[in-house]
């Protein structure tokens, strides 16, 4: 088409396209909206019959998974509580996150700080790969020959230490747990660390060069650059990789059930089974047979939404704290 | 083709600026942070130096004085190597992997390159000022300035806070932040910013400042406010200054080296001289033809 005088400005040609763009942007964020909403939605209501039962009180907060007897007349006794499995899944999420976040954070700092070109660049990879390990493998791993090297390693270590101290890092030295808690916890590392190495080590090179040129310039060393400069610079994207982690700990399932023995109530000690919350909805919902416990098993999905919300707040305020304190150091 | 860079390479030493103040006090590496420096402190020399980037020689050959308290310009046109050799002078290209530095570097007759010089400490006599303003954005205006000492290791909340004023003020940047101390540094204007990087490069309290075209992200205003700086600072260090900008060099430096690039691609020192001479007067062709503006 010829440009001519009156139509060289165009035909708002432009501006249609842009606000069908924003049209086909927007409706993408609208579907997550509505499929976000669609989940708590139906978790809320197959959760419906448990609430004829017990308060969420008392499903919060009550230890015993008692279960239900159905009466002569029809009527549902029973009581599900979910406290021993909230315990469960913040104990081992948190043991997770204490390994592997130091752990990632300081790997993903050498590949990007220290590691000679030529190893960073198969390291990532070798990392990534680990990333992409299905975790039912991990879990036989983990539930075979792993479980038992620490259980005659790290924890024995701790608990003829530490167990002497505390009584819940303690085991019997003579009949220890073939499944513990503190297992799961060691296993979702392993299985966290490599998505903290990645993201954290995306986040740190995004840190400009010029930062940490500026302050080796004043005469630093790296560490120090490292410490003062680019961490710091990091903070933020270093949290977020720490959040995203700890919402897979939080909600894996299947490698977890495999160690952590599945056992009812609080344990004693971290060296004792456990359960979790994904585990246990892992291994009742096959077998449960009546809407109040299908509705119990849902609430507890309800639970495992707002574990990860509040750690994920916590760690958040954590950090922001933590960041508020450097700052006035600095 | 050698042979004709050998020739150049003579005249070029012939033609270096200043005497040579060999043997001062301390060694860089020795010198105690925050200890004045002395007036005649501060005076570098070049001698064949070398720069290499793996097998890429991108400085050649080059040998020159640098006089202490005076500015020196480094001049020429894009990939000639000037930001290298600056690079070189505090061992910052050191964070490079792969860059390695053939001859000799002095500064006040020490070997900035012997055994036991602990290249951090060089940066500290060394200090730099970068082309693009990098304050640290975790960092308030307060905290940019004091970090350097803090990394030197003062720890008197008063001696720190004395200096960053000191440091401050020098930089004519004190009384446009004396109220917001503890805002972050990144909230400051382009310029601002970089006289917050010079602040922050003299509270240590440097002999040499390394410039690499400290202006060439700024505004005429605020380039016209660092030059000014840079003209109250030689009273007080050495100052290199690599840059771009011709009217720039002619405007702050005492001294002024022209380099060029050889057919290697390598970078190579034309000729330097006070810097009226070399606008004015210069004995290469080269070098006229780039001052003249007719290329680069």
């Amino acid at each position: 088409m010829a440009i001519t005088k009156e139509n060289r400005f165009g035909f708002g040609r432009g501006i249609r396209v842009d606000a069908l763009f924003r049209i086909l942007f927007g409706s993408a964020v609208v579907v997550a909206g509505i499929l976000l909403a669609g989940v708590v939605l139906s978790m809320v209501v197959s959760s419906l019959p448990v609430w004829n039962i017990q308060t969420p009180l008392s499903f919060v907060f009550g230890d015993r998974w008692a279960g239900e007897v159905t009466q002569p007349d029809g009527s549902v006794v029973g009581n599900y509580g979910a406290f021993a499995v909230i315990w469960g899944t913040v104990v081992s999420a948190l043991i997770a996150i204490l390994i592997a976040a130091p752990v990632g954070i300081l790997a993903a700092v050498y590949l990007v700080e220290f590691a000679p070109r030529r190893l960073a660049a198969p390291l990532t990879f070798l990392v990534e790969l680990m990333a992409a390990i299905p975790s039912v493998v991990i879990g036989l791993w983990a539930a075979g020959d792993l479980s038992i090297r620490l259980r005659d390693s790290v924890e024995w270590w701790v608990a003829s230490t530490l167990g002497r101290i505390f009584p819940w890092l303690a085991e019997d030295p003579e009949a220890p747990a073939a499944q513990s808690v503190f297992r799961a916890g060691m296993v979702l590392a392993i299985m966290i660390i490599p998505m903290v190495v990645a993201i954290s080590r995306e986040v740190i090179r995004s840190v400009p060069q010029s930062l940490r040129e500026g302050f080796i310039g004043m005469g630093a060393t790296r560490w120090e650059t490292i410490r003062h400069v680019v961490l710091p610079a990091a903070r933020v994207g270093l949290t977020g990789a720490v959040l995203l982690a700890l919402g897979r700990a939080v909600g894996e399932t299947i490698a977890v059930t495999m160690v952590i023995g599945n056992a009812e109530g609080i344990p004693s000690s971290l060296f004792l089974p456990g359960q979790t919350i994904a585990s246990k909805i892992a291994s009742n919902y096959a077998e449960a047979s009546t809407p109040t416990e299908t509705g119990a098993l849902a609430a507890l999905g309800i639970c495992l939404f707002a574990v990860t919300f509040l750690l994920s707040l916590a760690i958040r305020l954590l950090v922001r704290r933590a960041a508020r304190g450097g700052g006035q150091a600095s | 083709m050698a042979e004709e860079k050998g020739k150049k390479m003579k005249r070029s030493e012939a033609n270096t600026v200043g005497s040579t103040n060999a043997s001062k006090t301390a060694s860089p590496a020795a010198r105690p942070a925050g200890a004045a420096a002395k007036a005649s402190e501060g005076s570098l020399n070049l001698q064949n130096l070398e720069v290499f980037y793996d097998k890429f020689r991108a400085v050649n050959n080059v040998s020159l004085n640098i006089e202490p308290k005076k500015v020196t310009a480094l001049i020429g046109p894009s990939g000639c190597g000037k930001s290298t050799l600056l690079r070189a002078l505090n061992r910052m290209h050191e964070t490079i992997p792969n860059a390695t530095v053939k001859g000799t570097i002095t500064l006040d007759g020490i070997d900035v390159y012997g055994p036991l010089v602990d290249p951090v400490r060089v940066r500290r006599v060394i200090g730099m000022v970068f082309q693009k303003p990098n304050p640290f954005p975790t960092m308030s205006i307060f905290g940019n300035v004091a970090s350097g000492l803090r990394l030197a290791g003062a720890s008197s909340k008063g001696e720190i806070a004395g200096i960053v004023e000191e440091s401050l003020k020098k930089a004519a940047l004190w009384n446009e932040v004396k109220d917001k101390l503890n805002e972050p540094g990144t909230s400051l204007s382009g310029g601002q910013q970089q006289r917050l990087c010079i602040a922050r490069a003299i509270a240590v309290r440097p002999e040499v400042i390394l410039m690499d075209e400290p202006c060439s992200a700024l505004d005429p205003i605020a380039t016209l406010k660092i030059e000014e700086l840079i003209r109250e600072l030689r009273t007080e260090y050495t100052i290199v200054i690599v840059t771009h900008n011709m009217q720039q060099a002619s405007r702050v430096s005492d001294s002024t080296a022209f380099f060029s690039m050889g057919e290697d691609r390598g970078g190579y020192l034309v000729e330097s001289g006070l810097t009226p001479q070399i606008f004015t007067a210069p004995t290469q062709q080269l070098t006229e033809d780039y001052v003249a503006g007719r290329f680069g």
